[in-house]
């Protein structure tokens, strides 16, 4: 008994590496949808720090917090994945609580590294489901899972079905009136199921003025237009670059900055 | 009834030993009462020679009690026996935290001229959590005790201990090398292997007593801090930001002592 009293008291006693004993804030990312989606309801104009693979660069993504906070007048920050090196379970809650110091909303979106072991368990408990849509004004976002590799085909990745069914909604929905689709790999990567990679842009172009698309993995910068179709794909570097990127989007145009930290 | 299986016992054991087929009812059975009764010489010996074990105690005694009744087949299985002898792990150890499980159960080996090696096996329980179910790991682990003080007769401290256990965890979502569908080289470390080392204290009593006879010899109490490699990794990488708190796992246990 006194040991299940000091086991549960006491922080550094841990059971696994691997054992999804989450402490903290959970259902982080419905947590602050709410918010964002309150914050920008009346908004045209949505600022917001597009970031990904922060795997184990705590004291890098600590300094990028303290950067984004520093600009300050940010909507929201995406983070589009990898957050885990290893799919351990203190990584998880390590990157939460840095992203927690930020003083604007964030999401997380699951990466290849994630799901990792236990790991999806672990974002899933602290994060919420992987594929995901909210509101930033009349700027739908909607972030899928694309890490097929990870799932060896057990699971629909990315999920058509889903992304069909918000494009059968976009039709009743009337505050829709632009798109952002996330990811963590994009179409062509080793991770992405590139047998559906057409299948996917013809969802992506789908949805109502689909302005660009956001993406991470690769540890680079870049923007490119991966299907020559003018839908650009804004991909995000790692922590060890310093590197983010701001994106304000005003009505039916955006504009994209790198900003060093 | 008990004679049967006695002599079925016996019988198998003479194939394995590769005794010879005669005699079994007779000769087998003084052979197997002398080691009986040696082994459990072997054990007193041991227990009074305050955890030091002689190896070779139970050719010693033999010789010296009743050497004239030894045959060579006898000597045989005396040292065969003797051999096993050494095998018997002469520790339990209850491990809580760690990284193994919220409850390590394992048996344990102390060996080296002044016992200064202990080798354990311990099979854990991880809780369920948050996660889909509970989870058995297996942890190998090798311990080094450098010294030890004897602030009291009954009492053995150990300022120092230092080891590194191997952790295996068990269940489909964990691989030893990274599945095939990866490209090359995608994942290079192992999810299921986990490599600790660990730096901790003990104290041990001695808490046999000649008057009830109780079971044990030792109990002891010991806490460790470990790390395992991947949090090495990263605690290296992040030395700003995490702290030993965040890094370090913290573990208590009991050890207990036959002989």
């Amino acid at each position: 008994m006194i040991m299940v009293i000091l086991s549960s008291s006491c922080e550094m006693m841990d059971t696994h590496p691997y054992s999804v004993h989450i402490t903290g804030t959970r259902n982080v990312n419905a947590l602050n949808i709410r918010v964002i989606e309150e914050r920008c309801a009346n908004k045209d104009t949505i600022r917001f720090v597009l970031t990904g693979d922060t795997q184990a660069w705590y004291d890098e993504t600590y300094d990028m917090v303290r950067s984004i906070n520093a600009l300050g007048n940010i909507d929201f920050v995406l983070n589009g994945g990898d957050i885990s090196d290893y799919g351990m379970t203190e990584e998880f809650i390590w990157q939460r609580d840095i992203f927690q110091h930020l003083e604007c909303p964030f999401v997380t979106l699951l990466g290849n590294h994630d799901c990792i072991g236990t790991g999806r368990q672990a974002y899933e408990e602290i994060f919420g489901k992987p594929n995901f849509t909210f509101m930033a004004g009349k700027v739908r976002f909607i972030c899928l899972n694309t890490n097929a590799l990870e799932f060896d085909y057990s699971r629909p990745i990315p999920d058509l079905e889903y992304m069909k069914s918000l494009s059968d909604s976009a039709k009743t929905d009337s505050r829709w009136k632009y798109t952002v689709v996330s990811m963590h790999a994009q179409p062509g990567t080793e991770v992405f199921n590139n047998n559906v990679k057409n299948l996917f842009q013809y969802y992506v172009r789908s949805y109502p003025s689909t302005l660009f698309c956001t993406s991470a993995h690769d540890h680079n910068i870049g923007a490119n237009d991966l299907f020559n179709d003018g839908i650009i794909y804004h991909r995000s570097t790692s922590m060890d670059d310093r590197m983010f990127t701001l994106i304000t989007i005003m009505g039916d145009t955006y504009k994209y900055e790198y900003i060093k930290f | 009834m008990k004679i049967r299986i006695v002599a079925i016992v016996l019988f198998l054991s003479s194939i394995l030993i590769g005794a010879k087929a005669v005699n079994i009812d007779t000769c087998h059975i003084t052979v197997y009462d002398t080691i009986r009764v040696v082994v459990y010489d072997t054990m007193r010996v041991s227990m009074q020679s305050a955890l030091r074990r002689d190896a070779a105690s139970i050719v010693t005694i033999l010789e010296s009690t009743s050497a004239d009744t030894i045959t060579r087949q006898m000597g045989h299985t005396i040292r065969y026996v003797n051999w096993w002898a050494k095998m018997i792990p002469r520790m339990t150890t209850v491990q809580f935290a760690g990284n193994m499980g919220f409850a390590s159960l394992g048996l344990g080996w102390k060996y080296g001229r002044r016992d200064q090696m202990e080798s354990s096996v311990l099979v854990g329980i991880v809780p369920k959590h948050d996660s889909n179910r509970a989870k058995l790991t297996m942890t190998f682990k090798q311990n080094v005790v450098p010294f030890h003080l004897e602030p009291h007769e009954k009492v053995h401290f150990v300022p120092i201990t230092l080891g590194g256990y191997v952790n295996m965890v068990f269940g489909d979502e964990f691989w030893t090398n990274q599945p095939d569908r990866y490209p090359s080289g995608y994942y290079w470390f192992s999810t299921r292997f986990r490599f600790n080392l660990c730096v901790g204290q003990r104290i041990e009593f001695n808490i046999y007593d000649s008057r009830i006879e109780n079971f044990h010899r030792n109990v002891g109490v010991f806490y460790e801090f470990s790390i395992n490699d991947l949090y090495m990794i990263e605690a290296i990488k992040n030395q700003r930001h995490l702290k030993l708190k965040d890094y370090l796992t913290l573990s208590l246990g009991i050890t207990l002592q036959l002989f």
